[in-house]
């Protein structure tokens, strides 16, 4: 059995079609990645997963069982991090940790819980006077309390300072070594390359690729990229060789199919005694490929 | 975990349970006095002589009027507008001659339509002036009055404003929801919570109980200043104190319902506070909170009975001042009416969700 199934799936609001027919399954103790531009149909799909909306069409299965109709003996299973997670804000989090313990019917050490989220010093520091980091952490130690098979991270870090970002990705980290199944939407590719098992990248509503990060990078690699800086104008020589290049002022991008065609392109550079002040080389990267690939579909979409 | 937050937030604290002192400070430092009734009065006396000042004699001995003197040469109409009077007597020059010949004769009260004092003094007026006619025509009267107090234990004026205090606190909870649940609803806490498992009613219910321990606690509060500063004798028996919890628990819920559907029916924080304001001011001034209804055109009292806090102040005057066991019985039992409607609406309208309710 699948942590998460999703087969089909389709939200539409009025005219406007937010997912659009997708599927994907989440294997019990896999980190998942939902990537993609805000507005993408990350949120959305998260949230008929949790339960909390209609989908229009489609199939969804949560540890097996329909969100909706399962939503009570679901609750007892899953955990939430929303995005822009907000609590009420005279509440410490040790006071919010034990009102969920009493709700959930749940036997949790609050003080291990704090510790693992590294916001046990905090914790008679009410919501209201955390910080951006701290609050987040607030809310995914609630998202613990009952110990979850499957939890949900939407979006954790946006907003947040490096410090505070890498913070949460040791706590989704030590989650993931725990065995938990974890649904993670990002916009940010380097959290999705870190964190997650499987990727997949969606946006207006539609899944364009899915995989994992590895091999994502493995298919659409389209290699490596020379970055040129110099003085000397190159298009005329670059044009005769038929090398394909992006200009930005004295800067040349050019791509490379594989390490040869790297050598071959800086020989020419020395036969023609061209002076070059800084030459970096660089693999493509999720980033990269998302960005084409997210370009390239819009460009389709628009065609 | 409401309680603690309850008391971390000052502006909660100071509305439920310093704000409620503040007016008993006010009302009981208004209206502590003996009840007696007292005005201001100017008088121009253009007749001076025995007959004259022995009517304005009549009314300082009244003890119902602070009486003004200015000087017969004064315009009084000048007067009267450059010092902003309310009410004025002038003693019009032939008033000696007239009452001497035994000629009708007029005195001029000038009086201000807004001043509400106004019918009274005319009223006191007009009786100190029959008797000062039977007194010329030397008649004797045959028929007095005389007044007892209607209830045993005579209350005064300032423990008649006690019942209304309380009404005020009981209003408490409506005001918290209808701040609490849009709140809730845009930072999407509402969503967190139904995450948890934990049903709509238990929310509710948790916050039925918070407010009686708050409002209980509040009106304590009240009952301790108005007993120690303003001496406001109520009546504290056993039956009353039950009868009072009984209302209480049933207006907690019936405030609480309307807090939530008012709260529901808010979209953001503008409306908020619109709708807040439509349903707690009338509410509070036209269910006998703050002043009786009793010199109130009909169509306001009649307004009045269709508002649940009206049963709930007259209830509270009933057990505290009255102790009319049957009216407050049959308060409990309209009170109740209002309780199962409100709290059924606002079972059905909140959600914690929009769309998956």
């Amino acid at each position: 059995m699948y942590a998460i199934e999703v087969n089909n799936l389709v939200k539409k609001y009025g005219p406007f079609t937010a997912v659009d027919h997708i599927s994907f399954n989440i294997d019990k103790g896999e980190v998942f990645s939902l990537l993609g531009p805000n507005g993408a149909g990350k949120t959305t799909t998260v949230e008929i997963i949790e339960g909390l909306r209609f989908p229009t069409g489609g199939e969804v299965k949560l540890l097996g069982m329909d969100p909706i109709k399962h939503k009570e003996a679901l609750s007892k299973k899953i955990g939430v991090l929303p995005q822009d997670f907000r609590f009420i804000e005279n509440v410490t989090p040790k006071e919010a940790i034990d009102y969920y313990k009493t709700t959930m019917e749940s036997k949790v050490d609050w003080k291990a819980l704090l510790e693992l989220v590294d916001l046990y010093e905090k914790r008679n520091t009410v919501y209201k006077n955390l910080s951006g980091g701290e609050k987040q952490k607030m809310g995914l130690a609630l998202s613990l309390v009952n110990d979850p098979e499957v939890l949900f991270v939407d979006e954790p870090t946006t907003g947040l300072d490096p410090r505070a970002r890498r913070g949460i990705w040791k706590v989704i980290e030590q989650l993931k070594k725990q065995g938990k199944s974890i649904l993670l939407t990002t916009h940010y590719l380097e959290e999705a390359e870190i964190l997650a098992d499987k990727v997949a990248i969606i946006n207006h509503g539609k899944i364009i690729v899915k995989g994992k990060p590895s091999e994502i990078v493995q298919t659409y690699y389209k290699g490596d990229i020379l970055r040129i800086k110099t003085d000397s104008n190159l298009d005329a020589l670059l044009k005769t060789k038929g090398i394909k290049y992006e200009k930005n002022e004295n800067t040349y991008e050019i791509s490379a199919s594989n390490t040869k065609e790297v050598f071959s392109i800086i020989d020419i550079f020395r036969d023609n005694n061209i002076e070059i002040q800084d030459l970096t080389i660089k693999r493509e990267s999720l980033e990269d490929i998302f960005v084409r690939l997210v370009g390239q579909k819009e460009d389709e979409d628009e065609s | 975990m409401h309680y603690k937050a309850y008391f971390r937030s000052k502006s909660a604290i100071f509305f439920s349970l310093f704000f409620p002192i503040l007016l008993m400070l006010l009302f009981g430092s208004i209206f502590s006095g003996n009840g007696q009734y007292h005005s201001q009065l100017l008088i121009q006396n253009q007749s001076p002589s025995v007959i004259s000042w022995k009517f304005v004699s009549y009314l300082n001995q009244s003890n119902l009027f602070t009486i003004t003197l200015i000087g017969s040469d004064v315009n009084i109409s000048s007067y009267i507008y450059s010092h902003s009077i309310t009410s004025a007597l002038l003693i019009p020059k032939n008033f000696t001659q007239n009452a001497l010949n035994q000629t009708k004769t007029y005195l001029i009260y000038y009086e201000d339509p807004g001043d509400t004092n106004s019918i009274q003094n005319y009223q006191i007026l007009n009786n100190i002036v029959i008797s000062l006619n039977m007194q010329i025509y030397h008649i004797k009267p045959a028929v007095g009055i005389i007044n007892e107090p209607a209830i045993k234990q005579s209350p005064h004026m300032v423990d008649y404003y006690v019942p209304g205090l309380i009404g005020f606190t009981i209003l408490t909870p409506m005001f918290n929801m209808i701040y609490t649940v849009p709140n809730y609803r845009k930072e999407k806490i509402f969503r967190q919570l139904s995450l948890t498992g934990l049903k709509k009613s238990e929310w509710i219910v948790a916050h039925i109980i918070h407010s009686f321990f708050i409002i209980i606690l509040g009106d304590i509060l009240l009952l301790l200043v108005a007993y120690e500063v303003f001496g406001v004798r109520l009546n504290l028996s056993l039956e009353s104190i039950l009868l009072f919890l009984i209302i209480i628990v049933l207006g907690i819920f019936s405030f609480l319902s309307l807090g939530i559907i008012a709260g529901m029916a808010s979209e953001n924080e503008e409306t908020v506070s619109i709708i807040g304001n439509i349903i707690l001011f009338p509410m509070m001034f036209l269910s006998g909170v703050f002043i009786p209804l009793t010199t109130a055109p009909q169509y306001l009292k009649v307004i009045s009975q269709f508002l649940p806090l009206t049963y709930f102040v007259n209830a509270m005057t009933d057990i505290f001042i009255f102790n009319n066991i049957p009216m407050v019985i049959m308060y409990i039992f309209i009170t109740m009416a209002f309780t199962i409607v409100f709290f059924a609406i606002a079972l059905y309208v909140f959600f914690w969700n929009k769309e998956v309710k």
